[in-house]
């Protein structure tokens, strides 16, 4: 996403057209004047129609599919799954689906009606998107509306995660210091369902990541999904299933999205992000089947941490202390935790390739194909290493990065084991 | 799109729709006004999407169009203009917009009018015509009487019955009932239509609305209230109201009738020496008078005033809210009101005595309980 700020720029685009240019490849650029900012987004050219918006998953939305051709959808659905397996996407999709003024065989939303648009813009009247919000300056959580109290810019925030979450159903909504489902926001949704409907049909609530649902929001909830009004579908998606109260998963009918499966995620990232093959390869291994992680990774200096691993597995096999201080105060050096799981990741992946290359002794399996030569020397000079043992020291440096080790530490311990490993 | 109007129209007419304005809404879209222009008529539209405010006025029309400009923008810009005459120029490609007085210009950029929120049809089941100031009385009598919790979403609303020879509204949180029966105002419907309204859109109506006359159309799941050039068109709320007959008491037979502004003047004088989390003051009653008492314990203060009333009852004690008492009273015209009890711990009943105005006004009021 491009962001843009200077009006004069904005003034210059609106002599193009209405709000949008269409690119030569068919892709859509729209902007949006928001209050503070100009927002851009590149839409990359629609093929993917209905559901087949939402990558895999076939075995849920046969399920879904089937219960609106039969006229069978419950009150209350709760999507369950890793994060960035589409389980949001699969709510839209599903809410479109119902509001749909020509719906076809199946189940299929036409993509093309005002109902279907609206609903993909998440600027449906009949249909409410909850997500976690930030807290404003002496917010009554009682008597006020969950956006009274936020400061103008956390507002365009807000709209701009939104916008983005539109364009993109698998765009994760991040917003600063926004930890919880606020109790008001489950409280507008209770009124907002009390009131009659703004058009008539089906109504739609997704809550996303209702895990987020502080306990007294959830219990405010419980009462909605006690008594479901007519015509209005409750949707809930976590990814933290285990978050919620067992009175909330009881009233709900679950449906279980599935892992994707690398070759999933790695056709998708060619077809939805115009990645090439061997990148959307290795991003698709680097996901842990999540489409969302995968296109976060491309966001990420990943060439670059390909290259740097592999320069701290050389320092530690080169016995010497120096050099790997060096390394691991590089990969260190921004201390998010996140990336450093990612950067183990990569080594985890390179040994993987190792490890397949030895078995196999096809070059065709290796993810890391640049780097061929440099995995081909490793194993014929280290012939004799255990890399399953390998693999096991890596796994065991995630789990200390992720149990909140210091990190500097972890690398070292990872560096003196890898050592002792390839030269015993 | 381009027209030229004073200043000072155009500024009546936003600020008329701008409570209709979202403060804070998560879709961008709502922070605009919907302008329309047909000929020497135009219209602006805000909406929350649970209130639709819509206004016309008279222009000096050049371009038809429509057209989404920013509220805020819009509304300070032109509150702020000098007196005489502004022109709108719009280019409905771009969405520029041109505003132009005798002494300066204004650009600013608006948005295409297909983006907003398209209202579904309205189609009312059935019309009334009011006199405004009538209607606004009996809102005002029963709309602070609303719950705000949304875990009883009919009590949020007031509740309007229309019957073939009167309207009745009903108001109550639990604690407190409010019904106001009007004989006076003929709705001449066929048969019986409840609605229940958000006590938003009634406040909005009163204060919007200034002409003698004003409309109210509803079917099951909009309401909306006409007044000339504006119409303010709410959802309704989709609750079965309870059945409030039930609760009022028939048979409270110890009756009390005290000058209104002696009790009211009483109550909010004791009241400030009463607990400030109960607001709980204590009626004791005999003989002709009433004693009107307040105690602290926490900050050890303590009040009490005697006012003449009549009451040839047995005697008794009852304790209430205060704020209650006082929003109760303040609400009701009448030199003089009746109290009717039953036993301390049964709803009482306020009502003002004397002549009606072809309202009939009935308070209820539930008792809090005495400690000794």
């Amino acid at each position: 996403m491009l962001k843009m700020s200077q009006r004069r720029n904005v003034s210059e685009m609106e002599g193009e057209g209405n709000g949008e240019w269409r690119m030569e490849n068919g892709g859509l650029l729209k902007f949006s004047l928001l209050a503070h900012t100009t927002l851009l987004f590149y839409i990359a050219p629609r093929i993917f129609m209905a559901w087949d918006s939402i990558i895999g998953q076939a075995r849920a939305k046969n399920l879904l599919r089937a219960a609106i051709a039969g006229g069978r959808v419950p009150h209350a659905y709760l999507f369950t799954g890793t994060e960035g397996v589409g389980k949001d996407a699969a709510a839209i999709e599903l809410a479109k689906a119902l509001r749909c003024e020509q719906l076809g065989p199946q189940g299929t939303p036409c993509d093309a009606c005002r109902n279907c648009q609206n609903v993909a813009a998440l600027q449906h009247s009949n249909v409410r998107f909850v997500f976690a919000l930030p807290t404003g300056k002496g917010e009554d959580g009682r008597t006020d509306s969950p956006l009274l109290k936020l400061s103008d810019g956390e507002i365009s925030q807000i709209q701009e995660q939104v916008a983005m979450k539109a364009v993109n159903p698998y765009h994760n909504i991040t917003i600063p210091r926004a930890q919880q489902i606020k109790i008001s926001s489950i409280r507008e949704v209770k009124r907002d369902i009390a009131f009659a409907a703004t058009e008539p049909g089906w109504r739609i609530v997704i809550i996303s990541e209702a895990h987020q649902m502080g306990e007294e929001a959830a219990n405010a909830f419980l009462k909605t999904l006690e008594e479901p009004s007519p015509n209005t579908l409750l949707i809930l998606t976590s990814s933290h299933k285990e978050q919620l109260l067992q009175t909330i998963l009881s009233r709900c009918q679950e449906v279980r999205f599935d892992l994707l499966t690398d070759a999933e995620i790695a056709e998708a990232l060619m077809a939805r992000n115009n990645i090439p093959r061997k990148d959307a390869l290795l991003l698709s291994k680097l996901s842990e089947g999540s489409y969302s992680r995968a296109v976060e990774l491309t966001n990420s200096d990943l060439q670059q941490l390909r290259f740097d691993v592999v320069a701290f597995l050389r320092a530690a096999l080169k016995r010497s202390p120096v050099s790997v201080f060096t390394e691991v105060e590089r990969l260190t050096a921004g201390n998010d935790r996140r990336s450093l799981e990612r950067t183990l990741m990569l080594l985890l992946l390179w040994f993987r390739d190792a490890m397949m290359l030895r078995l196999t002794g096809r070059e065709e399996s290796v993810v890391n194909q640049d780097q061929l030569k440099d995995i081909q020397s490793f194993n014929s000079k280290f012939a004799t290493a255990s890399t399953e043992r390998l693999i096991r020291s890596v796994e065991e440096a995630i789990g200390a990065v992720r149990g909140n080790a210091q990190s500097q530490l972890a690398f070292i311990v990872l560096a003196l084991r890898m050592e002792s490993i390839c030269y015993s | 799109m381009k027209f030229t109007v004073p200043v000072k129209d155009l500024a009546q007419a936003l600020g008329r729709i701008s409570s209709a304005i979202p403060q804070r809404s998560p879709m961008p879209v709502l922070e605009n006004v919907l302008l329309q222009l047909e000929g020497s008529m135009l219209s602006l539209t805000a909406t929350d999407m649970d209130i639709t405010m819509t206004t016309t006025l008279e222009v000096r029309g050049e371009r038809n169009g429509a057209l989404l400009l920013p509220a805020r923008r819009l509304v300070d810009t032109v509150k702020a203009l000098e007196m005489g005459e502004v022109t709108l120029d719009a280019d409905l490609n771009s969405k520029r917009t041109l505003l132009n007085t005798s002494s300066g210009e204004y650009r600013l950029s608006g948005m295409d009018a297909a983006e907003f929120p398209q209202l579904a049809a309205f189609n009312p089941t059935i019309t009334i015509t009011l006199p405004s100031a009538k209607f606004g009385g009996m809102v005002d009598r029963t709309s602070f009487a609303c719950s705000t919790d949304e875990f009883r979403p009919a009590m949020t609303g007031v509740l309007f019955q229309f019957r073939p020879n009167e309207i009745r509204s009903v108001a109550t949180d639990g604690f407190r009932l409010v019904r106001v029966i009007d004989h006076e105002m003929q709705p001449q419907v066929s048969d019986n239509v409840d609605v229940i309204v958000p006590p938003k859109a009634l406040q909005l109506v009163h204060k919007a609305f200034g002409a003698e006359q004003m409309t109210l159309e509803a079917n099951s799941t909009h309401v909306r209230f006409t007044d000339g050039a504006t119409t303010i068109t709410a959802r309704l709320i989709d609750e079965t109201y309870p059945n409030y007959e039930s609760v009022i008491p028939q048979a409270n037979d110890k009756r009390m009738v005290i000058r209104r502004d002696d009790i009211l003047g009483s109550v909010k004088r004791v009241s400030l020496y009463s607990n400030s989390q109960t607001r709980q003051v204590r009626l004791k009653l005999g003989g002709n008078a009433l004693r009107i008492q307040a105690e602290d314990v926490d900050t050890g203060g303590e009040a009490f005033e005697n006012v003449p009333c009549d009451y040839s009852e047995t005697e008794m004690e009852i304790g209430f809210n205060s704020q209650f008492m006082r929003e109760a009273l303040d609400r009701i015209e009448a030199d003089e009101v009746a109290f009717d009890f039953s036993t301390p711990l049964r709803p009482s009943l306020i009502s003002p005595y004397g002549k009606s105005n072809g309202q009939e006004v009935l308070m209820l009021l539930m008792p809090v309980r005495l400690n000794s």
